[in-house]
């Protein structure tokens, strides 16, 4: 097993923002940083575990971490 | 008012700017940086110099020459020039020297091309500029917060540092100061001004504030979660207009990021326009069209396609092909783009979505100034301000963006 970094969107509501941290850490989640503003939570858990935390209530998707690059070609020159 | 026509080339003139740009334009000497303040640089670099043969540095005096064989050293600046008669030798002393804690960084020194530049460029305006109705327009985004999520700013660029009202850096162990360039660049298209004679016009708005986040590190790629408090900070500091040349790849039929949809909803919602780049992923020559990138891919995010200088959409651009937020709005020039890069180097022309999308967050400031629009009415505007191109919207949108 290993642990993969996790990004979770709450549904739309601030109120269920605090329940939601709670009841997700609950189930294995380790919260790393969270957005409240955007309903975010970026976190690690074991990858075999992370369906556990999809159908959890007031969860509305949950999404392995992605990273952003520069779109390449940015270079010199024609293509 | 009737857009500007874009002047075209000559085949001769076309492929004297190709040659320039294919020019080597590395000397093969290193730039050596050391720690404001230190004052034994000359000793300091002769230590490893001496390991080497019979090449040395020592300090010149302003207007003074030196001989081939002594590299000068700028005792002011903190800064050495090491140039071994040996190929690749500099490469390896500065390499050495880096590892030094009174050294803080090494360069390869270029050679500039500052005059033929003018002649690529077709005269007092880049062609973006003419191309988007920029140089004939009167307004210069003068009152209107940009932030340039990216790989940070170089913030001694004479050009474009006096725009910076607000930087901070979302990259873990990493400042503003952007070691890759790709940042400074989008952020000269936004608001740069010329300083040098023989430098045309390339910044569409230099009158905006320019907030600066870094979420991209000096090798270019940022995690969701840098980007999204990159963003975040920036709708606290008052952005009108968020400029993103970044993304990653999406499937093709693939829905769009929900992450990134609800922040660029977030700040709409705070009537701050996020403008993203479609990415850079077709290869047209051969039918392949790859969908739009997230974020540009999000319903509430503007996604912006990339032109040449005939406005023919540019071969690596990628396509509104996704349903669902994938659609492009906007085409701008991308192919070409003259503007600064970090110094020494202080100008690079390069091609990509990333010049096309700071165009159009130009164009945006530049609207936002004239109309008082902001967030969704400014998207609208611009999307109904246009060139109209003879291409289908899944190639440029709504048409080339035009300035007011």
């Amino acid at each position: 097993m290993s642990k993969r970094t996790f990004v979770v969107l709450a549904e739309d509501d601030p109120e269920i923002f605090d329940s939601l941290c709670e009841r997700i850490e609950d189930h294995g989640f380790e919260i790393e940083t969270t957005v409240e503003a955007v309903g975010m939570l970026v976190g690690s858990m074991e990858i075999g575990q992370v369906d556990e935390i999809r159908h959890l209530s007031g969860v509305a998707s949950v999404t392995e971490e992605m990273t952003a690059h520069i779109p390449a070609p940015d270079s010199d020159g024609p293509f | 008012m009737e857009p500007e026509p874009i002047q075209e080339l000559t085949p001769e003139q076309f492929a004297e700017s190709h040659s320039i740009l294919a020019r080597p334009t590395a000397t093969g000497a290193q730039i050596l940086v050391l720690r404001e303040g230190f004052d034994d640089t000359a000793a300091l670099v002769n230590s490893v110099c001496a390991e080497y043969g019979e090449y040395r540095v020592a300090s010149v005096e302003p207007g003074a020459e030196l001989p081939p064989d002594i590299g000068p050293v700028y005792d002011e600046l903190a800064i050495a020039v090491i140039d071994h008669p040996e190929p690749g030798v500099s490469v390896t002393i500065a390499a050495t020297l880096a590892a030094l804690d009174e050294v803080e960084d090494h360069l390869p020194e270029f050679y500039a091309f500052a005059d033929q530049a003018t002649g690529y460029v077709n005269g007092a305006d880049t062609w973006g500029r003419k191309a988007t109705g920029a140089s004939t327009s009167t307004y210069t985004g003068a009152g209107i917060r940009v932030a340039v999520l990216d790989t940070g700013i170089d913030l001694k660029h004479p050009e474009v540092s006096s725009k910076v009202v607000a930087s901070a850096s979302f990259v873990p162990g990493e400042a503003v100061q952007d070691r890759h360039g790709h940042g400074t660049h989008c952020a000269g298209t936004i608001a740069g001004e010329p300083g040098i004679t023989g430098i045309p016009e390339y910044g569409v708005a230099p009158g905006v504030d320019l907030l600066v986040a870094k979420v991209l590190s000096n090798s270019g790629s940022g995690r969701q979660r840098d980007i999204v408090d990159g963003m975040r900070w920036a709708v606290s500091e008052g952005a009108n207009v968020i400029s993103m040349s970044l993304g990653q790849p999406v499937p093709v039929g693939a829905p769009h990021n929900p992450l990134y949809e609800r922040m660029a909803a977030y700040a709409l919602g705070k009537d701050c326009l996020v403008v993203a780049a479609s990415g850079n992923d077709s290869a047209r020559r051969f039918g392949y069209v790859a969908p739009a990138r997230a974020p540009a891919d999000s319903p509430s995010a503007m996604a912006v396609a990339a032109v040449d200088q005939t406005l023919t959409v540019a071969d690596f651009s990628n396509g509104g092909i996704n349903p669902g937020g994938g659609e492009l709005d906007l085409a701008a020039p991308g192919v070409h783009v003259l503007s600064i890069w970090p110094l020494p180097r202080r100008h690079r022309s390069i091609s990509g979505t990333s010049m096309a999308c700071p165009h159009v967050s130009g164009v945006a400031a530049l609207s936002m100034e004239a109309t008082g629009d902001s967030g969704a009415a400014l998207r609208t505007r611009l999307n109904s301000n246009v060139r109209a191109l003879p291409a289908p919207a899944s190639d440029v949108g709504n048409g080339l963006v035009q300035a007011p």
